[in-house]
């Protein structure tokens, strides 16, 4: 067997800050920032944090596949919130949001990998 | 993203570079550009104290020692580059349309008399890209080629073209084993890869080698003192090395300890200084594109006398086109077209393109049936190319069939990779092929020098 | 103290550091070379208290640990004040293990799970698999072999790193079987029959993959493989348990798995003799790990050269003992990069094989990556000189010892000492005369640079 050779660390940071409109009140505040590691592969997420409280989500995607994979986070309404945009085979990438309460869903909008299993909800509380 | 050894600054951090200010604008320290050095037009940075003379004479030494030795650089293109699509075969144009519906290339640039296309994209760059270096014969394409009873796993693939050896056991690197036999005890420059860690291919049993970004990343620093601290520093880093070691451990410790401050030693006249780039190329190359300024530091440090045999550098496109393969793979294809021209722009510029041979590799092909995505699958029967003012030029091996595929629907495979690999080793190297790639005579050997 | 104080208390240390103290020549230097071997460094403290405390006791203490378990001291690992995350943020997790290393009182325990991360190889797994193998490791590091070895057998992680998981009857796959025999308990002496049958009967595991992305691992008898086998002479309906007991068994597991022990602590191989001893130990132990730990670390040969230690650091032990006996804490997220470029990433063996061990850990890169990680260390650590704490007086012995003290006591060669010592009497030689009055800040910087090489250098490689 040989190992997979997991993106190096140093290689692999593609931080995308992507800061949804927020109050006045909002910015002012700090929010608390969470993170969510999160694995792809083929074909499934596996988010090591189901929810996290209303403010910055820091999700952290590693591809553990053999396929490119991105991250799309989506309202319950399916409006879309952000994406990490496609993350290598053996990559990392950040993806990081301010979120408000409510239910999200966590997809992979390339190809059909969505229809195959790469969708997952997240829940971000109050 | 390889991260600054000197991001922590802080107080203590904050006097003392307060001081190395001072003291970099002091005279002593200054350093001082000497132009048009050796290997063309290059400038050499060297401390006053440290005195330049020495630098050159030294590197004068080494070039004595293999004056003119042959380089071969391994350009590795991640994710299983498509051959249909990279030579598209003119030929069948028909056949290759219906594989390929929609994302089907229009109408392709031809390639010479051969029958076959080549991506637009590879003609971008200077002189017209690959496709240039094509028709000024100094490109070999190498269309079919894989290995029997293809893994399409990258993983498994890509470790068995890493290592020459089709298992899946842990092994060195094909230039690693090379180097081991042929190398030089004493030089880690003499396998060279343009990355923070070291590409699998390199990967040695015993000879030294070594991982860089740049030449900027290779000094032995201690935070807080510069110039002749620094150097006085360095004498007692050497005294100890230097120190007589029993023991397999101890001896491995302290000629690491010596080959690390050599290596510093060797390039700081090539490191960066005061945003000064020593090594910056003759010849333009593309901007912001990681392929091209890794290439642009290989043809720079090959021009130096270092004792550089072997490179090996990613490209940084992305060549597992599952969907949306027009874009990624024109993006991909037209980084490595426009950085490779421009390496042989610089090689020729330095007067080193007659020693220096690129060998261009993916771990397989992609299926020749489009998917639903505008992409394709992994597949069998991929595309090399050997690149070089000697490289033998034209199209060196058959172009798979698009009607007789295999019982996968694939690429049947008309070459084997060790093949190449026995050829060049043979061809370029000069050396026998089987004391690195077990079994060698069964490959037979393609003619890839002229 | 003063300056000459602690040139006098330096001197009588040394002095005493081979005077046997706890009786029948058991010295500080037997202590750091066993702290060393079995775990992250001795701090000064710990070389002068088990010193005298003797050698059946030191090892007493770590082999066994404190009375009612291991802990961790020491304040609570953070980066940049943000406590770790280990399961959500990269990197936190070798952070997290780092920070035990450092921190437990049980550093064999912590040792002995690098040991088996290394043997029993997994990489590429989900996070709170990977951590979850690392508490089963730890939990059995010094136990019985036989249920450390089902534990890794059906654990997820492993599972799924080498297929076992998913492989039926209908489909067998040999991965693990063949990597269980050549890797994990035999090296030698069974056929690629013997890894055909093992397949057969390692059959049955299914991955479960629930919705939210998390994993179980089953045991479905329905897709195990329920016919007759052959495995290593014994023939039967063999199951997974039978093939586990055959391959411990098995002639040659015991030579194989107490050799491998052995080099993880010494650098020479064992004589026939010892070696005889430590597979009767084991053999009579009922294959327990702990009694020929106990006795490998026990052996005269681990305490050869006390002067001259032949055996290279790997990365892990070489930047977490450098932290360990400095008492520098996990502060910063350097060390899971720096471990990278190393060569040792935790939780990222390079293959099932694991990493390469002595000798192939040195590099010229590894190197100038261990020098880097000197900087960091002094810098963020406990090392770092507090400015104007040096006064610009010391003599060059002076300055020497109290880098020296500053770096946790590390056992020096003669011939490094000198040449330190060399180098704090030269340092300034060839100053600019402008800056000879800057006399705070080149006692600073001296101190920095001699921590910084007694760190990095080529001693400090050793143990």
């Amino acid at each position: 067997m040989v190992a997979r050779r997991t993106g190096s660390l140093l290689l692999a940071l593609l931080l995308l800050l992507a800061v949804l409109t927020a109050s006045a009140a909002d910015a002012r505040r700090r929010p608390p920032t969470t993170s969510v590691g999160v694995a792809a592969r083929e074909f499934r997420f596996s988010a090591y944090r189901t929810s996290a409280p209303g403010g910055i989500v820091r999700f952290n995607v590693a591809n553990f596949g053999e396929d490119g994979h991105d991250l799309v986070v989506e309202t319950a309404g399916g409006r879309r919130v952000g994406r990490t945009g496609e993350v290598r085979s053996g990559r990392r990438a950040t993806l990081a949001l301010r979120l408000r309460p409510g239910t999200y869903r966590l997809v992979c909008d390339l190809a059909d990998h969505a229809a195959r299993g790469m969708r997952t909800s997240f829940r971000v509380t109050r | 993203m390889p991260r600054s050894v000197h991001k922590g600054c802080d107080d203590f951090r904050q006097t003392s570079a307060g001081v190395r200010e001072r003291w970099l604008g002091a005279p002593l320290t200054r350093r001082q550009a000497l132009a048009g050095a050796l290997g063309g037009a290059l400038a050499i940075y060297a401390e006053q104290t440290m005195p330049w003379a020495r630098v050159l004479e030294a590197a004068q030494a080494r070039a004595a020692e293999a004056p003119g030795a042959r380089v071969l650089v391994s350009v590795f293109l991640p994710g299983g580059c498509d051959l249909l699509d990279t030579l598209p075969p003119i030929g069948a144009y028909g056949r290759y349309a219906d594989l390929r519906g929609d994302m089907k290339l229009a109408a392709p640039p031809a390639l010479g008399s051969t029958g076959l296309g080549i991506h637009p994209s590879l003609a971008e760059g200077a002189g017209g890209g690959v496709k240039g270096l094509f028709e000024a014969g100094k490109v070999g394409f190498l269309p079919g080629i894989d290995y029997a009873n293809p893994d399409l796993s990258h993983f498994h693939s890509r470790h068995f073209w890493e290592t020459g050896l089709v298992t899946e056991r842990a092994a060195p690197g094909w230039l690693g084993r090379w180097l081991d036999r042929h190398g030089a005890r004493d030089n880690p420059l003499q396998g060279l890869t343009l990355s923070s860690t070291l590409s699998p291919v390199l990967a040695t049993g015993s000879a030294p080698v070594a991982a860089l970004e740049s030449p900027s990343d290779c000094a032995l620093d201690v935070w807080a003192i510069d110039g002749r601290q620094e150097r006085q520093m360095l004498a007692a880093w050497q005294r100890m090395a230097a120190a007589h070691a029993r023991g397999e451990g101890p001896r491995a410790v302290h000629t690491a300890a010596r080959l690390a401050k050599a290596v510093g030693d060797r390039l700081a006249p090539y490191a960066e200084h005061d945003g000064v780039d020593p090594l910056a190329p003759p010849v333009p190359y593309p901007q912001d594109d990681d392929l091209g300024r890794r290439l642009s530091r290989v043809a720079a440090l090959v021009a130096q006398p270092l004792g550089v045999r072997l490179a090996a550098v990613d490209a940084s496109g992305e060549f597992d086109t599952h969907d949306d393969q027009p874009r990624e793979l024109g993006d991909g294809l037209r980084s490595v077209s426009q950085s490779l021209a421009a390496f042989q722009a610089d090689l020729e510029a330095r007067g080193v393109a007659d020693r220096v041979l690129t060998l261009v590799w993916s771990e397989f092909g992609r299926r020749p049936q489009a998917n639903e995505s505008s992409g394709t699958d992994h597949g069998a029967g991929g595309i090399a190319w050997v690149q070089g003012a000697r490289a033998a030029s034209g199209i060196l091996t058959d172009y798979p069939s698009l009607t007789a595929l295999d019982p996968d629907d694939n690429l049947k495979v008309t070459v084997d990779f060790r093949k190449v690999y026995c050829s060049l080793i043979e061809g370029w190297l000069g050396t026998d092929a089987s004391e690195v790639i077990p079994n060698a005579g069964a490959y037979g050997r393609l003619a890839l020098v002229r | 103290m003063s300056a000459t104080a602690a040139r006098r208390r330096h001197g009588r240390r040394r002095a005493h550091a081979r005077r046997p103290s706890g009786g029948r020549g058991w010295t500080e230097a037997h202590v750091r070379r066993l702290f060393w071997r079995a775990g992250f460094g001795a701090t000064p403290a710990e070389a002068r208290r088990w010193a005298r405390r003797g050698k059946a006791a030191t090892l007493d203490h770590v082999v066994n640990g404190p009375p009612g378990g291991a802990r961790v001291r020491g304040p609570a690992p953070r980066v940049e004040q943000r406590p770790l995350d280990p399961l959500n943020e990269w990197g936190d997790d070798v952070l997290w293990w780092l920070d035990r290393m450092i921190r437990s009182t049980h550093p064999l325990q912590e040792k002995l799970t690098l040991f088996w991360h290394d043997h029993f190889a997994t990489a590429d797994q989900d996070t709170p698999l990977m951590l979850a193998q690392n508490r089963m490791l730890r939990a059995n590091a010094l136990g019985s072999f036989r249920e450390l070895l089902g534990a890794v057998t059906r654990d997820p992680a492993m599972q799924l790193f080498l297929s076992l998981a998913d492989s039926t009857k209908d489909a067998p796959n040999e991965n693990y079987a063949r990597e269980l025999m050549e890797l994990f308990t035999l090296g030698s002496g069974y056929s690629e029959r013997d890894v055909r049958e093992a397949a057969r009967a390692l059959t049955g595991y299914t991955a479960d993959w629930h919705d939210d992305g998390t994993v179980t691992i089953k045991y479905d008898a329905g897709q195990h493989d329920d016919g007759v086998k052959t495995l290593l002479g014994r023939r039967g309906r063999l199951g997974v348990d039978d093939v586990l007991d055959l391959v411990t068994a098995h002639p040659n597991h015991a030579p194989f798995l107490v050799g491998k022990l052995w080099s993880f602590f010494v650098a020479t191989p064992p004589s026939r003799a010892t070696l005889r001893a430590l597979v009767a130990t084991y053999r009579g132990s009922g294959l327990r790990i702990e009694p020929v730990v106990r006795q490998i670390l026990a052996h005269p040969q681990l305490y050869r050269g006390l002067d001259a230690p032949d055996m290279v650091k790997c990365p892990v032990v070489f930047l977490a003992g450098a932290m360990r006996t400095t008492g520098t804490y996990v502060t910063q997220d350097y060390p899971t990069w720096l471990l990278e470029l190393m060569g040792q990433l935790p939780f990222s063996p390079p293959s099932v094989a694991g990493w390469d061990w002595g000798a192939a850990w040195m590099s010229s890169n590894a190197m100038r990556q261990r020098f880097v990680a000197g900087n960091h260390v002094v810098q963020y650590g406990r090392p770092r000189p507090r400015k104007g704490a040096a006064p610009a007086s010391l003599t060059p012995q002076e300055a020497y010892a109290r880098a020296w003290r500053a770096v946790g006591e590390p056992r020096v060669s003669a011939a490094t000492r000198a040449t330190l010592t060399h180098l704090a009497a030269r340092f300034f030689d060839d100053i600019d005369a402008r800056w000879r009055d800057q006399a705070d800040w080149r006692a600073d910087a001296l101190q920095w640079t001699l921590r910084h090489l007694l760190l990095t250098c080529p001693d400090a490689q050793l143990h």
